[in-house]
């Protein structure tokens, strides 16, 4: 029920920023107003600076718990059956990094761990967090008694509530620089392109090997929608508003 | 458009690079570094020492793209037919000579070309600012965002080097095994894309007063 009221806070107004500093070449544009659905652009490099999207992150939301649950089943699900001489032989995305570890090879073990797993799930978990933390927030704010409400004005109900009111934003904070940080080192959509490539070269080079996908590929083809649709759709200026503690003027 | 085109350097406003929060800089207290009013992370008008971080980077990648393309990435046993050393090169060759020519020219996209233009346009970024060359400084930002935005696409080799040796070393039908390609190839694309966050754009457009001033 919550979550439907949430909805209410969407942007369909022109956003109005006071200072914008272009990232790529320094330049410096007072009182900007971007229409609904408009890009800034930096008049004198031409880069992207702003997207004024919509607010959708209760999809954003759903997307990312949706990653998340998939990315159980794309790692340790087969990726790929291949069934030489007449054995399956099936491989998933945890061998693609012990392969390398068992030869002797920590270096690209890691960058694969890395790249392929790691990133891509800190990426999807750390969205989580920094959603449920704005979440979690309005809903306080909205109701401040929580349960108390509904049998008396309960006092220890609402110094819990308004306590963790006030970390949440703070955490919140700390949990989308990280994804910030961490956004660029995620890599699935190179690692399908692998796939790709591995999946025609076996296909073509062992004609009595039959090469096909395995439930982890569809599984991490989804995984790897949620990651691209998520940061696709993500508004991060409106992201930095919601946790932004300073008292707007 | 103005004459003069105000910057962030010239009215002291600093851009922060994790929340584009745009603040203008007070000169902190001894010991302190100043942070983002809304975020927290630290601000500065220009990356850290960009030019000689990226130097650094760049020779790094040019020192590991050498190896990454002499050394085999594979090693390849295959019973009867002797043990075949295959480098990224011999791979693509490899692919062409079974008429996969998309993909060769995908792999050798992502594994020779790309990386080249990636060290090659960083190099010429920064001899643009040491010479003060800025007279394609439009078209010099564009590359820098386009040497972004690619540079994770060469990763792609290595992941298709786990996937394939993965799955040959379970079937049992050839040993097959990794050889000092793989390492020089991945830190060299991991360098690189180090390299690109490193550089700043901006130092491009800190000279107003050269010529062409477009």
């Amino acid at each position: 029920m919550a979550l439907f009221y949430l909805n209410k806070a969407s942007n369909k107004d022109t956003t109005h920023l006071s200072h914008v500093v272009c990232e790529y070449c320094d330049l410096l544009l007072d009182d900007v107003h971007i229409p609904p659905h408009y890009n800034l652009c930096c008049p004198r490099c031409h880069a992207v600076l702003y997207h004024n999207r919509a607010d959708t992150l209760s999809r954003e939301y759903a997307l990312v718990i949706t990653g998340l649950m998939l990315f159980i089943p794309a790692i340790f699900l087969p990726m790929m059956i291949i069934t030489p001489f007449g054995s399956a032989v099936k491989v998933n995305m945890l061998d693609g990094v012990f392969v390398f570890l068992k030869q002797g090879d920590p270096v690209v073990a890691s960058i694969t761990l890395w790249g392929a797993i790691a990133a891509p799930f800190l990426d999807l978990f750390l969205l989580f967090l920094v959603i449920s933390c704005i979440y979690l927030d309005r809903i306080i704010k909205e109701n401040p008694y929580g349960l108390g409400t509904v049998i008396l004005k309960n006092p220890i109900s609402f110094a819990i509530r308004s306590a963790a009111a006030g970390g949440l934003k703070d955490y919140g904070v700390m949990f989308f620089r990280w994804y910030k940080e961490i956004h660029p080192w995620a890599m699935l959509e190179v690692y399908l392109l692998g796939f790709v490539i591995t999946f025609t070269n076996v296909d073509k080079m062992a004609s009595s090997a039959d090469a096909q996908p395995g439930y982890g590929f569809y599984a991490f083809i989804g995984v790897m929608l949620a990651c691209l649709l998520s940061s696709v759709t993500l508004n991060t200026q409106l992201v930095w508003q919601f946790l932004d503690k300073r008292k707007v003027s | 458009m103005d004459s003069v085109q105000r910057s962030g350097i010239s009215e002291n406003m600093a851009l922060c690079h994790s929340c584009h929060f745009v603040s203008s800089l007070v000169a902190p207290k001894k010991g302190y570094s100043m942070r983002c009013p809304r975020c927290h992370s630290k601000i500065h008008l220009r990356k850290e020492n960009a030019i000689s971080r990226t130097w650094a980077m760049v020779m790094l990648g040019f020192i590991t793209f050498l190896p990454s393309h002499i050394f085999p990435v594979m090693v390849i046993t295959q019973l009867g037919e002797g043990t075949f050393e295959k480098t990224i090169l011999a791979g693509v060759h490899n692919m062409a000579e079974q008429h996969l020519y998309g993909l060769a020219a995908i792999v050798f996209l992502a594994s020779v070309v790309v990386p080249l233009f990636k060290l090659v346009g960083l190099t010429v970024l920064l001899l643009a600012i040491k010479y003060k060359k800025l007279q394609y400084r439009f078209q010099l930002t564009r590359m820098y965002r386009i040497i972004v935005f690619i540079g994770r696409w060469s990763m792609v080799d290595i992941f298709f080097a786990a996937l394939f040796i993965s799955l040959l070393q379970l079937g049992n039908f050839v040993n097959i095994q990794v050889g000092l390609g793989a390492p020089a190839f991945a830190s060299m694309c991991i360098i690189t894309m180090i390299a690109g966050e490193m550089f700043d754009p901006r130092l491009l457009w800190d000279h107003q007063e050269s010529p062409e001033n477009v």
